[in-house]
């Protein structure tokens, strides 16, 4: 094969992989749609490792979650998921969330923010959908996950940050390291946040770009999930 | 494979995984996580590097050393297409931790719902797919053919 031709190769493939005829989707856009289903998996687990066993599950409708319009919670696009403990949650991706105005006024407004996996405790799915229209807000949230699977720049950390003011307001009660403590999602406690929602920054490996030092302060934490 | 092919490719591969938003590629190349502790010297100095310069860079290093800039390269696509070729059996396995006898079956392919709210494609297959399996037996290949004085070991490629 001559350089020419070993091009041409590559040109078809990388032209196929990006070539997905019913979705406006390239490869890379294909590969952080499946990492975030990959997310909410793990994020299950996690939820199951801290509230114990799970008693019952319930699949989204004809199997599928991932939505590429997208915002809107809606359960028949949804795990729910019961633990024997009582604690019943919903497991989502890609929902736009409201933002500390809604949950001040307890009322949906003011600007939307999207997150890549959220999860909602069920008592309060039903003013998530009949007074908030499927778009969760701060007092709605469990947890939420932003998933990397990609690229990685500076901004994201700022974009994390972005997201921890939309939904909380900060103290400054806790300047020092954080205790690990096993009850926690992911061992991490929320201790400046409020409402204390964790929020995790989600990436196939660990990157340099997360200060650590800014995110304790903020309650963020990044975590690896391959 | 001779230096000037080697720049050649990969001045071309570098051009083709930043032209078709591949550059999640350079990922792949940037240091990991023990470099953490950097994090306040780099705000400083601005250094940071990010996937897609990580990538763009390599074009400097191959003027001096265009083998190795190569290997670096197909080095982090082969770790970036084989990670995405997991996904599929990664999300099966951790699905099945919560399938019970008792429940109807969960599905275990990855699809998406289209902007329509009808069609549907199946994430899963896509990261399964033969194009994906080419991609990864011609970079390993590659990688393996740098070293050789010339570029007769190309010639086999053929048959991927």
């Amino acid at each position: 094969m001559t350089l020419p031709q070993l091009k041409t190769k590559f040109n078809r493939l990388v032209r196929e992989l990006n070539n997905n005829k019913k979705i406006d989707m390239g490869f890379s856009t294909i590969v952080a749609s499946g990492y975030e289903a990959l997310v909410l998996a793990q994020v299950m687990k996690e939820y199951r490792r801290v509230y114990g066993r799970v008693s019952k599950v319930d699949a989204p409708a004809q199997g599928i979650f991932l939505n590429q319009k997208g915002g809107q919670f809606r359960t028949e696009r949804a795990f729910r998921v019961s633990f024997q403990s009582g604690a019943v949650f919903f497991f989502a991706t890609d929902i736009e969330l409201f933002g500390l105005k809604s949950k001040i006024e307890k009322r949906p407004c003011g600007l939307k923010f999207e997150a890549d996996v959220v999860v909602i405790s069920e008592k309060h799915i039903d003013e998530v959908l009949d007074l908030f229209g499927g778009y969760p807000g701060p007092q709605h949230l469990d947890a939420v996950y932003e998933c990397k699977s990609g690229k990685y720049d500076k901004g994201q950390l700022r974009e994390l940050l972005g997201l921890r003011r939309h939904l909380s307001m900060l103290r400054e009660n806790f300047m020092s390291l954080r205790p690990v403590d096993a009850k926690r999602l992911h061992h991490f406690t929320c201790l400046n946040a409020s409402p204390a929602i964790p929020i995790k920054m989600v990436r196939p490996k660990l990157e340099k770009f997360f200060d650590e030092e800014t995110a304790n302060l903020y309650d963020l934490q990044q975590l690896a999930i391959k | 494979m001779t230096e000037t092919t080697a720049r050649d490719l990969l001045s071309y591969l570098v051009n083709t995984f930043v032209n078709n938003d591949l550059s999640d590629i350079g990922t792949y190349l940037l240091p990991g996580e023990n470099e953490q502790s950097q994090f306040a010297q780099n705000v400083q100095t601005e250094s940071f590097t990010n996937s897609t310069s990580a990538i763009l860079e390599l074009q400097r290093d191959a003027i001096t050393r265009p083998r190795d800039a190569l290997r670096r390269l197909l080095r982090a696509a082969q770790e970036y297409f084989n990670w995405a070729a997991t996904i599929p059996e990664a999300y099966s396995q951790a699905i099945s931790t919560f399938e019970a006898s008792d429940q109807l079956p969960i599905n275990k392919s990855i699809e998406l719902l289209g902007r329509d709210q009808e069609s549907t494609t199946n994430v899963s297959d896509i990261l399964r797919s033969t194009q994906l399996r080419q991609m990864q037996r011609l970079l390993v290949t590659l990688s393996e053919r740098i070293n050789d004085e010339d570029d007769s070991s190309l010639n086999d490629l053929d048959n991927l």
